[in-house]
């Protein structure tokens, strides 16, 4: 696999939250980075910090959250050491972010032409009539039917995976480098949530965009992403391709949700699940966080925090007794 | 049985504990409405004369200015009025009443509110428009006019300030808790209780009312403010509680006659302690309010 | 009164709709010239008929707009049925006011779909599972029904400790959890999920769904589960039942439907479920346009504009009920 250029490497990210019960880690010590064109998935459960983690490379993290330590390096610049004004620059432009409820990420009092038309103004040197263009262009290349008519319709008047595909076009109107995309389908239905996966993947081939899709539905990262970190607590447990993740997890975690997932190709009377619930994100504990819940902890997990063990091709994992060698 | 940290403990480690100690607005004004209510509950035994037993006034004593100005006397620390009556100990006896009338009024005023706005959002339908609509036919005068208009015709007693205040104040309560009312009354943990069978009696105030309470408490804060405004301007036109039962308004409305004749304090002291409380409740709802205001799960 | 029949639930010819205008003077608009009356009606449940065997699980999977919560609710009479029949144990409850329903009440239970809106926040959870053993008379009195909820709690998987806590102080999974319980507390013979774990993490799930799965072994009571995740209906199903625009489109034992389904829409939702081969969305067409509304339903078969074999009578002509087999049914054309 030849070595396409890296746009973001992330160093020892930390994001902690100063709350009035304590302090959590939300995202703890994390470490990936992300080639051009590439699809990484972030998957993990709520409060596994996959949503803060997308937050933070872009840095809206507001108070009581602080981005405490890390490196955030986007095509050769660390973002930690700029400012907030060269922050707005690059937001919307070369990084541009999908959220999750299309119902609220669009302004209701403002026409979809208007709010795509924004962010060229901002970012974009063109005259009105190649803004004009350029968005009828970009709301054709999302799929929307009759895009010069739709243009002054407000979002109201719009279903919900056509707002989705709006927030898209605006996420792509700068062209950008990486879009980070935080559980973009996860409030549509099933069968619009196919449509507009197979168009996200479709658009980040074409773009050449890098895309991080945040989302706790593994099967949705198999189907679209081409590496995955899997997160769990604040940290990453493992890492690498996909499809070898799938086939061949080698944490416990990874395992557990896996087997989990109620399948339609298959056939069980119940379906295993993960014991316990996630701890308290107050009290974590020392070791390994999964440790209470793993089905194969030892004395070592309880008392230090595994480190990274490599399995060859890009696949990690951090845990002292990987399953690596069991085939799914 | 299991074991529940006591309401204390529980309330000291909650994050309204924790919000409260750290804004120094809202420990300085909870700070004034607790000296207020001191005042007036124990301030009578503390205060140099009754000034409404007129046996212990002397005319010799009146108009004398504040103790720090020329011709002060010590024993009148903030003066005393035109019948020899002490500024201070007035503004004490004074504020009882004024007090008194906010909180029952609001108590009032809240009551009938609550359950007029919790039948109205709960039942809906034809009664709820007609509720509603009275409603906006009363907001439309301006509240004052309502109230002199029932003063003059019923004549001055605490009991008819109350009712008017009440009949006054019912409407904003009425409508914040419909509101309320209405957002909770689709949640499921409703729908769950009528899947049960319980009646909707029983639902309205076992389990709708106490979940609509908290806007009710921030808008008590404000309307107990309110209240005391509206009664000392009733009190100052003449047309609030008998003047056997003094308020602050009522002082600043006797000192007003002498104003212009330098005698200032008359009418100050008591003004600008009407200023203090109001002010104090004020800015301590503007922080429950806040505070209290559902936050994301 | 009690038949012994094999079905616990009938449902027939049931509707139901929402008027979004309110009276007069909302409805009447100018058009054409002429002063027309415009009623905006939600056409939520249109004429559906089905049942649920006694100890079975039936499930109803759709996606928005398809009814299939207004259905449950006007099952289970929060709202009532604007036509159509609902027959509890051989009762015709259709009409039961307040007072007829309350004995029939104790018998049939929901549990909810949101773990933080289900439960009444300004409530012990202990009390939130006594109060309706009180009601019904199942306990005598709160002390002993405070007992019991412990016990049942416990078997939810709520420990002892906690149950005098608020519902704020507990996850998601724990507070679906709870609502089983209440659910349970009577001691129904017929729950209604509505979409009990749709707002719950993956492995969390998994839990819930076992729960409910062993705890109907150990009890013996009938579901209608509603969902709009086919793979989650395929574990726990008896029954399946496809449904779009208020119409059950297809239904059937479980096996049949997903082996074999005859309804196009059937086919669409399951080649629109993402798998964890990674390999469904690239093989199989996802299907084109959006859901209509069901303000303006389509004419003829309500799929029709979306149908990947629609033929000229398919937009004109709903089509009648055929059976493919002794309890799989469909409604389409094509057979």
């Amino acid at each position: 696999m030849s070595e396409r250029e890296k746009i973001l490497e992330v160093k020892n990210l930390k994001t902690y939250f100063y709350t009035h019960k304590g302090v959590v880690k939300a995202v703890d010590s994390v470490d990936f980075d992300l080639e051009r064109g590439e699809i990484l998935g972030i998957v993990g459960e709520s409060g596994g910090g996959k949503s803060v983690t997308g937050f933070s490379v872009i840095r809206l993290i507001d108070e009581p959250g602080k981005i405490v330590d890390g490196q955030i390096i986007f095509k050769g610049t660390d973002l930690m050491q700029k400012s907030e004004s060269y922050m707005t620059t690059v937001r919307g432009k070369e990084i541009s972010m999908v959220f999750q409820d299309p119902m609220t990420s669009l302004n209701p009092v403002y026409t979809i032409g208007r709010q795509l038309e924004e962010v060229l103004i901002l970012h974009e040197n063109l005259t009105r009539e190649e803004r004009r263009q350029r968005c009828v262009e970009l709301l054709n290349s999302v799929g929307i039917p009759n895009a010069e008519g739709r243009l002054n319709n407000y979002p109201h008047q719009f279903s919900g995976g056509m707002r989705q595909r709006v927030i898209i076009a605006i996420a792509l109107a700068s062209n950008p480098d990486l879009i980070i995309a935080d559980e973009p389908t996860t409030a549509l239905d099933v069968t619009i949530q196919a449509q507009i996966l197979k168009l996200m993947k479709q658009l980040s081939q074409e773009t050449n965009s890098a895309l991080i899709l945040i989302t706790h539905d593994l099967a949705v990262i198999s189907e679209l992403t081409d590496r995955v970190n899997v997160m769990y607590c604040g940290k990453i447990v493992e890492t690498g391709y996909t499809q070898e993740i799938i086939r061949r997890p080698a944490h416990p975690y990874t395992q557990g949700l896996l087997s989990s997932i109620p399948n339609i190709d298959e056939e069980k009377k119940r379906l295993s699940t993960i014991p316990g619930i996630v701890p308290n994100m107050f009290e974590l504990p020392a070791g390994c966080k999964f440790a209470e819940r793993c089905p194969y902890a030892k004395q070592i997990c309880w008392d230090k925090e595994p480190e990274v063990t490599s399995l060859g091709n890009r696949h990690e994992v951090y845990c002292f007794f990987p399953l690596v060698g069991e085939d799914k | 049985m299991p074991v529940k940290q006591s309401k204390i403990q529980q309330f000291l480690h909650s994050e309204f504990f924790h919000n409260y100690r750290k804004s120094p607005t809202a420990i300085i004004s909870s700070l004034m409405i607790l000296s207020a209510i001191l005042i007036a509950l124990f301030g009578p035994l503390i205060t140099p004369q009754d000034p409404y037993a007129l046996a212990g006034l002397e005319l010799a004593d009146a108009f004398k200015p504040p103790a720090w100005i020329e011709g002060g006397d010590a024993n009148f620390l903030l003066g005393t009025d035109q019948q020899g009556r002490d500024i201070m100990s007035a503004i004490v006896y004074g504020s009882r009443v004024s007090l008194y009338i906010g909180f029952v009024g609001v108590f009032f005023a809240a009551i009938t509110g609550i359950v007029v706005g919790l039948v109205a959002g709960y039942v809906g339908g034809r009664l709820e428009s007609i509720i509603m609509r009275i409603a906006d036919i009363q907001l439309s005068f301006p509240s004052m006019l309502i109230a002199l208009f029932l003063m003059t015709t019923f004549g001055r007693s605490v009991s008819n300030v109350l009712i008017a205040l009440t009949l006054i104040g019912w409407v904003r309560y009425a409508r914040i808790v419909r509101g309320e009312t209405l957002t909770v009354k689709n949640k499921e943990y409703i729908e769950a209780s009528r899947v049960i069978g319980f009646s909707n009696i029983r639902i309205i105030f076992k389990q709708v009312l106490p979940n609509v309470l908290t806007s009710v408490i921030v808008l008590s804060t404000i309307q107990v403010g309110s209240f005391i405004l509206i009664e000392a301007t009733l009190s100052f036109l003449g047309l609030g509680v008998p003047i056997t039962r003094p308020t602050l308004g009522m002082l600043c409305s006797d000192g007003f006659a002498v104003l212009y004749s330098g005698l200032w304090w008359v009418s100050f002291f008591p003004g600008l302690y009407i200023v203090f409380i109001v002010f104090g409740i004020n800015l301590f709802g503007d922080f429950l309010r806040d505070e209290l205001n559902p936050r994301l799960k | 009164m009690n038949e012994q029949s094999t079905n616990i639930i009938e449902i027939r010819n049931l509707v139901q709709n929402f008027r979004l205008t309110k009276g007069v003077l909302d409805e009447v608009k100018l058009r054409g010239g002429k002063l027309v009356r415009d009623r905006v009606v939600v056409k939520a449940v249109n004429d559906i008929s089905f049942d649920v065997k006694r100890g079975n699980v039936c499930s109803l999977v759709g996606e928005s707009g398809c009814g299939k919560s207004t259905t449950a609710r006007t099952i289970i009479k929060l709202i009532n049925p604007k036509s159509g029949t609902i027959t509890f144990e051989g009762q015709d409850i259709t009409d039961y006011k307040r007072e007829q329903m309350l004995p029939v009440r104790k018998e049939m239970q929901m549990i909810f779909q949101d773990p933080y809106a289900s439960l009444n926040p300004r409530s012990r959870v202990v009390d939130i599972i006594a109060e309706p053993m009180v009601f019904h008379k199942i306990e005598e009195n709160m002390t002993v029904a405070r007992e019991r909820s412990v016990e049942l709690l416990q078997r939810v998987g709520i420990r002892p400790e906690q149950v005098s806590r608020y519902p704020h102080q507990f996850s998601g999974g724990q507070r679906q959890r709870i609502g089983i319980a209440r659910a349970l507390s009577v001691n129904p013979k017929f729950i209604i999920a509505d979409e009990p774990v749709s707002a719950l993490d993956v492995s969390i799930q998994a839990q819930i769904l076992n729960l409910m799965m062993d705890l109907q072994e150990e009890f013996g009571f009938s579901y209608l589960f509603i969902a709009h995740n086919l793979s989650v209906v395929k574990h726990i199903s008896d029954t399946v039942g496809i449904m779009y625009l208020g119409k059950i489109v297809e239904m059937g034992g479980k096996k049949d439907v997903f082996a074999n389904p005859r309804h196009p829409y059937t086919e669409a939702l399951l080649n629109s479920i993402p798998k964890i081969s990674g390999d469904n969305l690239e093989k199989t067409k996802a299907i084109k346009g959006e859901i209509p509304s069901p303000i303006n339903l389509p004419s003829g078969c309500f799929f029709h504009e979306r149908c990947p074999y629609a033929m000229p009578i398919c937009s004109e002509v709903f089509p009648e009920k055929r059976f493919v087999s002794d309890d799989h049914f469909v409604y389409c054309h094509l057979l």
